[in-house]
């Protein structure tokens, strides 16, 4: 059997309102680090605004994912209720559509996701060759997708991506002592502990609302950093 | 370090407005740190991008701050926060 939803039955679209939140910050820091490029000219700012931009279209396409799981599930129950009118084929057919939405829309959110990730971790740690990049996404998307455990294997990598860039983050930091470079670290290291939360949800559905929250939390001070760094 | 194009464009800018918007070309010679040959190259470029004015005061000539360039100033000001802030 396939588990499909993460999230318990109380929290079911709540999710997905966090995660619009989430969308609206990496649009919005996205849209900085083109005006920025804009401005300077320099291809570094292009690739943390795409990086932004994967981020901000995965979780557009989780949402739309999620909610139409959420709508298709509630009509298949509605089916059942209404019983035995229905005919056994009818209900098949609707858990095949469910199964092939969750697939086709996580696939595609695991994908950016990581897409975004990589590109900025691969940004500043100044990896410009090329090669490099491609290998890197190659055994990611790989390791992701056709895993056996593609569930854990994708919020591992991910956790993985993320404890680098916060490192980074976190190094800088230290360095400039800097208010803006704070509140970047402080947001990462939320993304990062909320990846590694994710990766405990088999053992209580609960622990995916801890999860959503601190990812939440994560992109709000994101969101903090972009008025403080924009509104100068 | 070696400074690229707008954070020269930013040093010249900033040094004027320092000085309350308007500084004389001996000082920004000075402030800019660039050679009179090279100075006079951005001054053209800026002028032309209307980001500062020539005015003569007395005999004396000055360079002053236009709005564009107050605006290219703040604009440089959020692009090192970015910079810095990223680590890049």
């Amino acid at each position: 059997m396939v588990t499909i939803v993460m999230s318990p039955n109380w929290f079911r679209g709540i999710d997905s309102l966090f995660e619009v939140v989430s969308l609206i910050t990496c649009l919005l820091v996205a849209y900085f680090g083109f005006k920025i490029y804009d401005f300077a000219n320099q291809r570094k700012y292009k690739t943390v605004a795409f990086s932004f931009l994967a981020i901000a279209l995965s979780f557009a396409i989780k949402v739309i994912t999620n909610l139409s799981i959420y709508f298709q599930y509630n009509k298949l129950k509605l089916s059942l209720l209404s019983a035995m009118a229905s005919t056994f084929p009818v209900i098949t057919s609707k858990i095949i559509e469910i199964q092939l939405i969750y697939y086709a829309g996580y696939f595609a959110y695991r994908f950016l996701f990581l897409l975004g990730l990589i590109l900025l971790l691969s940004t500043v740690l100044r990896v410009s060759d090329k090669r490099i990049l491609s290998i890197f996404i190659v055994f990611s998307i790989i390791a992701a997708f056709f895993s056996y455990y593609y569930y854990y294997t994708f919020h591992i990598i991910s956790t993985v991506l993320l404890f680098y860039i916060f490192l980074y983050f976190y190094e800088n930091y230290s360095i400039k002592k800097l208010k803006s470079a704070r509140y970047l670290t402080i947001s990462f290291f939320l993304l990062l502990i909320s990846q590694l939360v994710f990766i405990f949800v088999m053992f209580d559905s609960e622990v995916y609302v801890f999860g959503e929250v601190t990812q939440l939390v994560g992109f709000l001070v994101l969101l903090y950093y972009y008025f403080t760094v924009s509104k100068k | 370090m070696r400074r690229n194009k707008i954070e020269i464009i930013n040093d010249i800018l900033a040094s004027i407005q320092n000085k309350n918007g308007k500084i004389k070309p001996t000082h920004l010679l000075y402030k800019s740190n660039l050679s009179y040959k090279k100075m006079n190259e951005y001054i053209a470029e800026l002028i032309e991008k209307d980001m500062m004015n020539e005015k003569k005061v007395d005999k004396n000539k000055y360079y002053i701050i236009t709005d564009k360039g107050l605006k290219f100033i703040s604009e440089f000001k959020k692009m090192r926060d970015f910079t810095e802030s990223f680590g890049l």
